[in-house]
């Protein structure tokens, strides 16, 4: 808080005194008069009040967390000691937000006690926003003293991007032996048939099954797939945020990876999240009602950092062992190919989601066939370490691309 | 010192075209023309544009910058066309020289307000009629004083020993608000300063907006 006066003081004051002295010293009346409203002024402002002030009691959200799109109210209560003339409230708010009717207003207030000003919010875009500041400038009725405040808003609002609701999962190459969904090579008491045969001795003798023993003639048992639990870790490329409006490759990324960590929680995986931009974010596989929360969260505050000259290599000795990793990734960077590469070769299964938006139809014809020739090497150069990767068209639901996901992986771990 | 027409970047820059358009923008440029106007019986019409034209120039220099100092320059250059209609006046009473006072405060009141609809400001009524009133009582006391000045001036009367004690006080007003200033001014690299409309760096992400950080 800081207390000024104004430039109205200095003007009060200079020409008060100058007409006073003007007046005496010329023996003019009308200089005098002249300065008689200013002189005034200050002796009214005076004897009124001095710098008057409101404390910012709250500056609260109506929620904290919407969807990209919603509207919510910043609800500021002020503590009003006595009657305030001037009250001038100006919000900043972050890039991810807009006012709906307007962030700076002008009031008065004539009673003292608690009051109310909202400030209506359009969330524009995903991710960590917050109105960053709110400037309380207050003025007595003359103009003449000022205080001035600046209000850090600490309540962030969590902006979602629409997410979708995934059904069908990856195969995973390698499980654990924990519980879950996932159907497992192994043999045992799962709920998918996976073989009838004789009975042999060792067999529990729950397992066989009386209905087609007797249609045999012989004691058949029948043996289930067992269903087990995986850890998956979800590459973020945050390297770079290409595109136009909130329509951008880090938005389809966070998209994506919501909806991937989601479907894998439900199926009991434990899921982690590594996000590699200029630093590296990481979070540690884990499973669970509040590990999505701390994923979803950690996903929306992804942001894209300056750097200055190449990334760093980074080692990936956290990652558990027989992790599956999900990169969502346009794979503009060569870093991003690298770790992926590097993944791929201490044996992780790897499996990049591609947003891949079609070019805007006024590029020219040789423009889209170079983006998609560069798309095609770089697929290329992945597949040859073993990476497979799906494009998706993110004006396009996800579940499709799963889908291709769950097939080409089949086709290509035959092939291996 | 100028100040941006729009604080944050989600919303559009106010254009000056809508600025100009707002009530109290509206009132300044038609007072503006009207004072200027004002001298036309006396110096003819050519003078009379030009007084014009380098009025309207200057208000509207002060509404469009969001400055005080050109804000004060224009209402000050408007009293060259009062002086000169209150000294070809025939009857040249104190009481005009108030009224040029009281109009001073309350043209630089009225570009006060327009700098508050800057930056798509609301301004509520309450705010206004405050400002009337204010400019009403000051109006009301300063006729009845000038009034009396005039009065008094007529009479054979020795007012210096009113006069003197004002004007030193007054000085000493201005001196103690010299040391308030002197005392709570900063630095002119110091980054804490703040003029209205400018965007003020965000606090850094933190715990509360990134879980990793926690």
């Amino acid at each position: 808080m800081s207390r000024h006066l104004t430039y109205r003081f200095w003007l009060c004051v200079t020409t008060a005194s100058c007409g006073l002295v003007g007046g005496v010293a010329l023996g003019e009346p009308a200089v005098l008069a002249f300065g008689l409203p200013f002189l005034l002024a200050l002796l009214l402002s005076m004897a009124e009040e001095w710098w008057p002030s409101v404390t910012v009691n709250s500056a609260e959200p109506s929620t904290v967390r919407a969807v990209e799109g919603d509207i919510v109210k910043l609800v500021v209560e002020l503590d009003v000691p006595a009657r305030t003339p001037y009250v001038d409230l100006e919000l900043q708010v972050s890039a991810a937000m807009e006012s709906t009717d307007s962030l700076h207003r002008v009031t008065s207030f004539t009673t003292a006690g608690r009051h109310t000003e909202t400030f209506s919010l359009r969330l524009v875009r995903w991710g960590v926003a917050r109105p960053d500041w709110l400037t309380v400038v207050t003025r007595d009725r003359f103009g003449m003293t000022e205080v001035v405040q600046h209000v850090l808003l600490p309540t962030p609002i969590r902006v979602h991007p629409h997410t979708e609701r995934l059904i069908r999962m990856a195969p995973l190459a390698r499980t654990n032996p924990a519980v879950g969904d996932h159907r497992s090579r192994r043999r045992g008491s799962g709920t998918e048939l996976a073989e009838v045969r004789p009975f042999r001795p060792g067999d529990p003798l729950r397992s066989v099954h009386p209905r087609l023993s007797a249609r045999r003639g012989m004691p058949m048992v029948t043996e289930r797939h067992v269903e087990e639990s995986s850890d998956v870790v979800i590459y973020v490329d945050s390297v770079q945020d290409i595109g136009e409006d909130i329509e951008t490759t880090l938005r389809w990324t966070v998209t994506a990876s919501t909806a991937l960590a989601k479907r894998h929680l439900r199926s009991m995986d434990r899921v982690g999240i590594l996000d590699r931009g200029a630093g590296v974010r990481w979070l540690e596989p884990s499973l669970g009602r509040r590990s999505l929360h701390t994923i979803v969260d950690a996903l929306l505050a992804t942001t894209v950092l300056p750097t200055a000259g190449r990334l760093p290599a980074i080692s990936f000795g956290a990652i558990p062992a027989g992790a599956t990793i999900f990169a969502v990734s346009p794979l503009l960077s060569v870093v991003v190919r690298n770790d992926l590469a590097t993944l791929r070769r201490r044996g992780h299964e790897v499996v990049v989601i591609r947003p891949d938006a079609l070019p805007p139809a006024d590029v020219s014809y040789k423009a889209q066939r170079i983006f998609r020739v560069q798309n095609e090497i770089k697929r290329r150069e992945l597949a040859d370490v073993g990476i497979f990767v799906v494009p998706w068209d993110p004006a396009e639901p996800l579940e499709p691309a799963i889908r291709r996901v769950a097939a080409g992986m089949g086709r290509m771990r035959a092939g291996r | 010192m100028s100040e941006p027409h729009s604080q944050n970047p989600g919303e559009k820059e106010m254009r000056t075209r809508d600025l100009l358009v707002t009530p109290p923008a509206a009132l300044a440029l038609a007072a503006t023309t009207l004072v200027c106007m004002g001298g036309l019986p006396f110096i003819g019409l050519a003078g009379s544009l030009v007084i014009l034209v380098i009025g309207l120039a200057l208000t509207f220099m002060a509404i469009s910058s969001g400055s005080h100092f050109a804000a004060v320059l224009a209402t000050a250059y408007l009293m060259l066309p009062i002086a000169l209609m209150l000294e070809s006046a025939t009857d040249q009473s104190p009481v005009g020289w108030a009224v040029a006072g009281v109009f001073f405060l309350g043209f630089l009141s009225c570009l006060q307000l327009t700098f508050a609809t800057r930056r798509f400001g609301r301004v509520s009524d309450t705010v206004v009629a405050n400002e009337l009133a204010g400019l009403g009582v000051l109006g009301f006391a300063s006729v009845v004083l000038a009034v009396l000045v005039s009065s008094l001036n007529a009479t054979t009367l020795d007012l210096n020993w009113l006069l003197v004690p004002l004007t030193i006080g007054l000085l000493l007003v201005g001196g103690a608000g010299l040391a308030v200033a002197a005392a709570s001014r900063t630095g002119e690299h110091d980054k804490r300063r703040w003029k209205p409309g400018e965007r003020m760096i965000p606090p850094a992400i933190g715990a509360e907006d990134d879980p990793l950080l926690r």
